[in-house]
């Protein structure tokens, strides 16, 4: 069976007794050192600290257990506070690389772009927001104007019932 | 394993706040700082006597992150470090505009 890298993350904590603990800074660099041949990367916080590093194995199962034990056993060498593990994540690096890729915001769009992806005119998008029922929630509502999530007014975009013609003048929105 | 410390005394304040990171990194982690202090309100920590570069999230709750200096700055490490600052609340790449 072949192997593949793997990043493995672990953050461990102090209890949740022991208020105020902090890492000694010489410590995490001294683990900061001793992971670097294994591509890691060490943070540090009240109470908390965390590393993640890379390690080949067979399977994503393997590579936590793997994974966990190297950061365990260096983090003891280098003086870390042995507080205990609360999370371990493990990602496939070329999956990781792939998310790393990504934005971490959503796209977002102002009315006017809103209106531009409906075809419609801005008056109209207002209509739309205030009185359609299957109308997305904007996502903040700044004082300059409403902001949607671009995936959601695309949605409601192919979704939407139109009826030609301009919409009667009583009537809450429907279509 | 050591057991932590009390802290009473804040870790970071024998350290030098720097508003720019320098050739202490490579050039791939300096963009990324820089982009997170201009943009992210993020800071940059470079211990007085030596030791690792710490980059502090616009969170204070978040723990910092600490940068490798050159020479382990590429490929798997690289995806790691950014894949943690990206955790702490960074935004990296640079949103859409």
């Amino acid at each position: 069976m072949g192997s593949d890298w793997y990043s493995v993350h672990t953050e461990a904590r102090a209890s949740a007794n022991a208020q105020g603990l902090t890492v000694d800074e010489d410590a995490a660099d001294a683990l900061m050192d001793l992971l670097g041949q294994h591509d890691g990367v060490v943070s540090t916080g009240t109470g908390t600290w965390e590393a993640t590093i890379s390690v080949e194995a067979s399977n994503a199962w393997e590579a936590t257990s793997s994974g966990s034990d190297l950061i365990e056993k260096l983090a003891d060498k280098a003086g870390m506070p042995d507080w205990p593990a609360v999370r371990v994540d493990v990602v496939r690096q070329d999956v990781l690389e792939a998310e790393n890729m990504r934005p971490t915001l959503p796209e977002l769009v102002s009315g006017p772009e809103a209106a531009e992806i409906l075809g419609v005119s801005p008056q109209r998008l207002r209509q739309l927001a205030d009185g359609h029922a299957s109308f997305p929630e904007p996502m903040y509502e700044l004082r300059a104007g409403k902001l949607w999530l671009k995936d959601a007014i695309e949605a409601f975009d192919r979704r939407w019932d139109r009826k030609p013609g301009r919409p009667r003048k009583a009537a809450r929105t429907t279509g | 394993m050591g057991t932590g410390r009390q802290g009473d005394d804040h870790p970071d304040e024998d350290r030098e706040e720097t508003d720019r990171p320098g050739r202490e990194i490579g050039n791939d982690h300096r963009r990324v700082i820089e982009y997170l202090i201009d943009n992210e309100g993020w800071t940059y920590k470079l211990p007085k006597g030596g030791g690792y570069p710490r980059l502090c999230p616009a969170d204070r709750n978040q723990p910092a992150i600490r940068v490798p200096k050159t020479g382990n700055t590429r490929g798997r490490a690289f995806s790691n470090w950014i894949a943690e600052v990206r955790r702490k609340g960074g935004h990296w790449p640079p949103e859409r505009k």
